[in-house]
C-alpha cells in the first residue's frame, strides 16, 4: 500500500467516525431517557444455527476491524491506547449548547417521541418512533437529524431557530458528567443501560482508561432472558379459552411487550435467594431446592390474549446480569475488575465511591443487590489475594440513574466557559474534523515524520 | 382522501430534488418552482408568533413561557394516557362555621380524563375550590405542582460550577495579557522539540471537562459545596415483593414514567397531573426568494392563513384513478385523474421524460399526444348534476374516457417491462399558470400566464402473476 492509499484509508475512517459522532450525541441525549444505551449490538454467542451466521459475521468484521487497527497501529506507532479512547467516545456522548440558556426547564421536555413527521403533535405515547440511530446511509441520518432538531426547536424549545444557533458542540464521557451532579470528581462509574455495561473509574475528573471494563449485559440481556423462558414453558390463553404455548405464537411477543414485562414484573432478588436459584439454574441442582417463587400475574396482551407470567420468570430473569459467564465476568465482578486494574493508591478511594447511572439499575433491589454481591465477591480467593478493601460505599444520585448523564451534560452547557472547550463551527470548518484521541497521535506522528524527513535532509 | 392517504404512489420533483407527493409541497409564486418542507426556511415571527397552549388557546410571551418550562399553567394532561383533563364540578356538604349544624353545599372541582376515566381523586389530591381556570399555580386552592426535592441541591450545584467557569474565564483573560508581553517568543523558542504542543493538546483533551471542577486555589471567592456522601447502605427489597401478588395497574408503564422524567413514578397511585406543553406557530418562507409560503394569522384560535402556497391548491393533481391488471409486456390501459385546483380553465400537456435524466421508469408508457383543458373549479359544481358544459370540450374518448366538474380522467398506455417489481412510470406534466400575485390589482393588468413543467413519478403496483 502506498501513503497515499493509506493517507484515504484513514480519510475515509475518521469520515465515517465523525458522521457516527454527529448521530452519538443527539442519541445518547435521548436515550438518557429512555433507559437504553446504543451500541454495536452485544455479542452473546448461542449455539443456534441462526446465530452462527450472526457470530461468523461478527467474527469476520472483527478480524478486519483488528486488521485496520494493526496497519492504523503500525503507521501510527505511537501511542496505541488511542483506540480505547474511541471506544469510550463511540460509548458516551453528550453535547448541549442548545440549552446554555434554559437550564433545567429542559428536564420537562418530553424525551420518547422527538423524531419523525415534525407535523405530529407530542404525545408521551407515540409508538412509531423512528429511532435516531437507524439509518442506511448519511441522508437518512441527515433526515434524521433534521427532524430531531426540529422537533427540538419547534415543540420543544418553541422558539427560532435563528435566535439560538448551535455554535459549538463538546462530547463529553457521561461518567465524567454524571460524577459532576453529585460534586465530586472522583468515582467509580458503572453505567448500565440497554446492551452493555461499562465501568469506568473516573480519578480526580480523569477517567482511568486503562482500568475500563465492559460487559454484554444490560436490558437486552434481561429482555432476552425473559422472551427464552417465556418460549420455553409458558401458554397463553386465546379470546375462545384455548390454551397454546408461546413458543407457537411468536409473533404474540414484541419488544415493546419484553420491555413492559422487565420493567413493570421484574425485580433483582436479593442474594440468599439468587444463590439458591443459580445452584439450580447454573449448576444443575435440583429444582426442588428452589426458594418458594413470588406471585405469577396474568398479563393480558392484544386481543383478549392474556400470558401466563409464572412468578420464578420475574425472579429469575433478572439474574442474567450475575450469573458469571464463560469467562467469569457479570456486573459485579467488572465492578472489582476495575478496581484491580487501577493504580493500588486509588482502590479504596473507588471502593467507596461507586456510582452507577443508566435506566437498567433502576430495577428494583438493584443497589442493595450490587453491595451484597462485592461483599459476597470479596470472600472469593481470586479477589482476596488482589483486594484488601473492606468497605464498598455507593453514591445516591440527585436525579434519576438513567437522565444522570445527561443532567451533568446540562450543567456543564450552561457554564460560561462552554463555548472556549467545544468545537466551534468554524474550526470544524477549517479541520473537517473532530480532535479526538486518534487525531493527536496522528498529527504528532506527522510532526515527527516531517521532522525525520527535514533531518535527513 | 387519496390525495393524503396513498401519498407514496404519485409523486412530483421538488426543485431540490426530492420526490414528494403533491400535498407536501409549496408552490413559490415569485420563483415557481416546487418547494417541499426540507427546502424551505422554517421559522417563528418574532414577537408576532408566541406559545400558545393548544387547550385554552391561550397565548403568552416567550418569556413567560421559558419561565413556565413551556407547560400550560392552566392545562393538565393525564398522566395515565395524556389526554386532556377536563375539570369536573361536584357540590359538596360543608359545615357551617356559625352553625354547626347546618351544612351548606360548596362547589368543589376535581379533574378527570375523559379517555382513561384517570381522576385526579384515584390518586388521592382532595378537590379544590376553585376550578383550574381562573388560578394561577402558585395561589392557595390551586392545583400545586410536585416538587423535584433534587431541585435545590443541583441548583446549588450549578451556581458553584458557574462561579468556577467565571473565575476560569477571568483567569484566562489575565494569562492571555501577561503571556502576550514577555514570555510568547521564549516560549516558541523553547519548543524545539514540538513537546510542548503535544503536551498541551493531550492535557486539553483529557481535562476538556473535568477542569471545570478542578480549581483548588480559589477558595476565597467560591463557596464550596459539600460533595455528596456515598452509603453503604440501600433499602432491601420488601418481603411482600415475594409474598404478595402483583397488581399489574398498579404499576405504571414506561411512556407514563417518562411523562415526568424528574419523577418516573413506579406506582399509578404517585402519578401527578402533567402540565400541558405550548405549541407554537411557524411560517415557512422559500430560501431563494425570501418570500413567504405559509404564514398563519396571529390569532391562535383562528385555524385561516395569510398565505398559503401550497401546491395543492395550484397544480393540477394526479391520481391513479383503480388499480388495473397489469401483464408483462402487454400494453394496458391505464386511467390517470388529473384535477385542477384553480379557478381557471388550465391547459395541460404530459410529455415524455428525457429518458437519460429518468432513473425510475422502468416500463413504456403512452402518453396523449394532444393538450387537454381542465375546466375551472367552481365550488357550486357539486350542486350541478354534471352534465352541463361538459360537450363544450369535446373530448377523445380514447384519451379522455370520463369529465367531471374540474377532474377528467386521461388514459395512459402503459406496456410493463418487468416481472417482479412494481410497474413505474414517469412523465413531465406541462399546464399552464396564471400568476395573479406579481401584477398589482390598481394596474389592472392581464394576469400573466406562465407554462409550468413538472415532474411526475407513478407507482402502479405489482405485475400480475398468472
Amino acid at each position: 500500500m502506498s501513503c497515499s492509499q493509506v493517507q484515504k484509508v484513514l480519510c475515509l475512517f475518521k469520515k465515517c467516525l465523525y458522521l457516527f459522532l454527529t448521530s452519538c450525541y443527539q442519541v445518547a441525549y435521548t436515550l438518557f431517557m429512555n433507559g437504553d444505551f446504543f451500541l454495536p449490538p452485544a455479542m452473546i454467542f448461542t449455539e443456534t444455527k441462526t446465530h452462527l451466521f450472526f457470530v461468523c459475521f461478527i467474527l469476520f468484521v472483527l478480524l478486519f476491524i483488528y486488521l485496520f487497527i494493526y496497519l492504523l497501529y503500525l503507521l501510527i506507532n505511537y501511542y496505541c491506547l488511542w483506540y480505547y479512547y474511541l471506544f469510550i467516545y463511540l460509548f458516551i456522548y453528550l453535547f448541549i449548547y442548545l440549552f446554555i440558556y434554559s437550564k433545567f426547564s429542559n428536564l420537562l421536555i418530553s424525551f420518547d417521541h422527538f423524531i419523525g413527521d415534525s407535523t405530529r403533535r407530542t404525545t408521551p405515547i407515540n409508538p412509531d418512533v423512528v429511532k435516531l440511530w437507524e439509518f442506511n446511509d448519511v441522508e437518512d441520518l441527515l433526515e434524521n437529524l433534521k427532524d430531531f432538531l426540529f422537533n427540538l426547536y419547534f415543540r420543544q424549545l418553541l422558539i427560532n431557530p435563528k435566535d439560538r444557533r448551535a455554535l459549538s458542540v463538546l462530547f463529553a464521557a457521561g461518567h465524567l458528567t454524571s460524577l459532576l451532579t453529585l460534586g465530586t470528581n472522583t468515582g467509580l462509574v458503572m453505567d448500565i443501560g440497554y446492551t452493555e455495561a461499562l465501568v469506568v473509574p473516573v480519578y480526580e475528573g480523569i477517567p482511568v482508561l486503562k482500568a475500563l471494563q465492559s460487559a454484554p449485559l444490560g436490558g437486552q440481556s434481561i429482555e432476552r432472558r425473559i422472551e427464552e423462558q417465556l418460549k420455553n414453558s409458558c401458554k397463553i390463553t386465546m379470546e375462545n379459552g384455548e390454551e397454546k404455548q408461546v413458543s407457537a405464537l411468536p409473533e404474540c411477543l414484541n419488544q415493546q411487550i419484553l420491555e413492559d414485562i422487565k420493567v413493570r414484573c421484574c425485580f433483582v432478588t436479593n442474594i440468599n435467594r439468587a444463590k439458591s436459584i443459580h445452584n439450580v439454574t447454573v449448576y444443575g441442582e435440583d429444582s426442588s431446592k428452589l426458594p418458594k417463587p413470588p406471585h405469577g400475574l396474568e398479563y393480558p396482551l392484544d386481543g383478549g390474549k392474556v400470558l401466563h407470567i409464572p412468578g420464578s420468570l420475574r425472579e429469575n430473569s433478572c439474574e442474567v446480569l450475575f450469573e458469571q459467564d464463560n469467562e467469569e465476568k457479570s456486573i459485579s465482578t467488572i465492578l472489582l475488575d476495575a478496581i484491580i486494574k487501577c493504580p493500588i493508591d486509588m482502590r479504596k478511594e473507588m471502593a467507596q465511591s461507586i456510582v452507577i447511572i443508566g435506566g437498567t439499575s433502576m430495577l428494583p433491589g438493584f443497589q442493595h443487590r450490587i453491595i451484597s454481591e462485592l461483599y459476597d465477591l470479596m470472600k472469593k480467593p481470586k479477589y482476596q489475594q488482589e483486594l484488601s478493601v473492606k468497605k464498598f460505599k455507593m453514591y445516591k444520585l440527585p436525579a434519576k440513574e438513567n437522565y444522570a448523564a445527561w443532567l451533568g451534560g446540562a450543567l456543564v452547557g450552561a457554564l460560561e466557559t462552554l463555548p472556549s472547550r467545544s468545537i466551534t463551527r468554524d474550526s470544524f470548518n477549517q479541520n473537517e474534523k473532530l480532535t479526538d484521541w486518534c487525531c493527536v497521535a496522528e498529527e504528532s506522528e506527522a510532526e515527527k515524520a516531517e521532522k525525520t524527513t527535514a533531518k535527513t535532509r | 382522501m387519496a390525495t393524503f392517504l396513498d401519498v407514496d404512489l404519485v409523486k412530483y420533483l421538488c426543485s431540490c430534488g426530492k420526490k414528494r407527493p403533491v400535498c407536501r409541497l409549496y408552490l413559490c409564486r415569485h420563483c415557481l418552482k416546487l418547494r417541499c418542507g426540507d427546502c424551505v426556511l422554517h421559522e417563528v415571527r418574532k414577537l408576532v408568533d408566541t406559545p400558545y397552549c393548544p387547550n385554552c388557546l391561550e397565548n403568552m410571551p416567550s418569556a413567560e413561557a421559558k419561565l413556565k418550562k413551556n407547560r400550560c399553567s392552566n392545562c393538565f394532561d393525564c398522566p395515565s394516557c395524556s389526554h386532556t383533563l377536563a375539570t369536573r364540578a361536584t357540590s359538596q356538604m360543608v359545615s357551617n362555621p356559625e352553625d354547626p349544624n347546618k351544612s351548606t353545599p360548596k362547589k368543589m372541582y376535581y379533574m378527570a380524563c375523559g379517555f382513561c376515566r384517570w381522576t385526579t381523586r384515584d390518586v388521592n389530591i382532595a378537590d379544590k375550590s376553585v376550578g383550574k381556570f381562573y388560578v394561577s399555580s402558585n395561589s392557595s386552592g390551586g392545583w400545586e405542582d410536585l416538587e423535584n426535592p433534587d431541585a435545590k441541591r443541583i441548583f446549588s450545584l450549578l451556581e458553584q460550577y458557574q462561579q468556577i467557569a467565571q473565575k476560569e474565564k477571568a483567569e484566562k483573560e489575565r494569562k492571555k495579557y501577561v503571556r502576550r508581553r514577555s514570555y510568547m517568543t521564549y516560549a516558541a523558542s523553547i519548543d524545539k522539540y514540538g513537546l510542548t504542543s503535544v503536551a498541551a493538546k493531550r492535557k486539553s483533551l483529557s481535562t476538556n471537562v473535568s477542569n471545570i471542577s478542578l480549581k483548588e486555589n480559589e477558595e476565597a471567592v467560591i463557596t464550596q459545596l459539600k460533595p455528596a456522601e456515598p452509603t453503604g447502605e440501600f433499602e432491601p427489597l420488601p418481603e411482600d415483593v415475594f409474598t404478595q401478588p402483583l397488581l399489574l395497574d398498579k404499576i405504571s408503564t414506561i411512556s407514563q414514567r417518562h411523562a415526568t422524567p424528574e419523577f418516573q413514578p413506579s406506582e399509578t397511585t404517585s402519578m401527578y397531573p402533567v402540565h400541558k406543553h405550548l405549541l407554537i406557530r411557524r411560517s415557512l418562507r422559500c430560501k431563494e426568494c425570501e418570500h413567504n409560503l405559509c404564514k398563519p394569522e396571529f390569532n391562535p384560535i383562528s385555524i385561516k392563513f395569510k398565505i398559503q402556497l401550497v401546491a395543492l391548491l395550484h397544480i393540477p393533481e394526479i391520481r391513479i384513478f383503480a388499480p388495473t391488471d397489469l401483464v408483462f409486456k402487454k400494453e394496458t390501459k391505464v386511467i390517470l385523474t388529473v384535477c385542477n385546483p384553480a379557478a381557471y380553465n388550465t391547459t395541460i400537456e404530459l410529455k415524455k421524460m428525457d429518458p437519460e435524466s429518468d432513473d425510475f421508469s422502468n416500463s413504456k408508457a403512452e402518453l396523449p399526444k394532444k393538450e387537454i383543458i381542465l375546466s375551472r373549479r367552481d365550488d357550486a359544481a357539486i350542486y350541478d348534476d354534471g352534465s352541463q358544459g361538459q360537450e363544450a370540450f369535446k373530448d377523445d374518448h380514447n384519451i379522455v374516457p370520463f369529465r367531471k366538474a374540474n377532474k377528467i380522467g386521461v388514459i395512459v398506455k402503459v406496456t410493463p417491462q418487468v416481472q417482479k417489481e412494481n410497474v413505474k412510470i414517469s412523465f413531465i406534466l406541462r399546464h399552464d399558470h396564471r400568476n395573479t400575485t406579481i401584477s398589482l390589482p390598481s394596474e389592472n393588468q392581464e394576469p400573466q400566464i406562465v407554462w409550468l413543467e413538472h415532474k411526475v413519478f407513478i407507482d402502479l403496483g405489482p405485475v400480475k402473476q398468472k
